[in-house]
């Protein structure tokens, strides 16, 4: 099940980005439904910037706090990091996937 | 069948409890034969209320067990399931746990057939194994 959801990327270069057109693509955002509302929810999407940029905080207006983390997996066994900020290269696709980067949204009740 | 989580895990645990629910859809009737089972490693949150809800929201057949520390402990060593609890001041309640993500296929006695993860096959070719191993059961 993938719903579209609203959330709003803050870019270190935001306000130089936003001068130009579509300096940075939020590209096929989905999440799964949410099961229980006390429980976080992995949004997943990808991110592609014209300029090099970093994705320093995500905002949500239906969620309390959203998170960037980074599944890793050594030996069959998933560990979730949390990160500080995202590094967007120029012209990249910066891809936020399950099992891999993911951006978390908490407190949606 | 049978695999660890717990049900504040964003990621890896529904990606895999929607993973095995295509797999029970596309195995139809068969999947009726097969108790896929959902242990939590987080049972101070995951009470069975908890654990009810929200497998019943990835598939019907899915059932969450929990217990105590100590039961759960056991069942994990039972399964060589590693899982550690990771203090992380951004998730809810300040931790997270690591785990092991390997879905175990148990024969009705509890013996071990084989293991598969969520990243290893596509749906299908999964259904398709465990076809051949019910009919090496006679299933």
């Amino acid at each position: 099940m993938r719903t579209a959801l609203l959330i709003f990327a803050i870019l270190a270069l935001s306000p130089l980005s936003a001068m130009a057109e579509e300096a940075v693509r939020i590209i096929e955002p989905w999440a799964r439904a949410s099961v229980l509302s006390s429980h976080p929810v992995a949004v997943y999407l990808t991110i592609e910037s014209v300029h090099n940029d970093r994705l320093i905080s995500v905002e949500s207006p239906i969620a309390d706090r959203v998170t960037i983390h980074a599944t890793q997996s050594n030996d069959g066994v998933s560990r979730m990091m949390h990160l500080s900020a995202l590094d967007l290269p120029s012209g990249r696709s910066v891809v936020l996937a399950p099992g891999g980067y993911t951006s978390d949204v908490g407190g949606t009740d | 069948m049978v695999f660890f989580g717990f049900t504040y895990c964003p990621d890896v645990c529904p990606t895999t409890l929607a993973y095995i629910a295509t797999v029970l859809d596309t195995l139809g009737d068969t999947a009726t034969q097969i108790a896929p089972l959902f242990v939590s490693v987080a049972p101070d949150r995951d009470t069975p209320g908890v654990m009810s809800d929200y497998v019943s929201a990835f598939h019907p057949g899915i059932v969450g067990l929990t217990g105590s520390d100590a039961d759960i402990a056991a069942a994990a060593d039972a399964f060589r399931v590693y899982y550690e609890r990771i203090e992380e001041d951004s998730a809810p309640d300040g931790y997270l746990m690591a785990h092991s993500g390997h879905i175990y296929f148990m024969t009705p006695e509890g013996r071990f057939e084989t293991v598969f993860r969520e990243a290893g096959q596509p749906t299908e070719v999964m259904a398709r194994e465990i076809r051949t191993i019910m009919k090496k059961y006679g299933k």
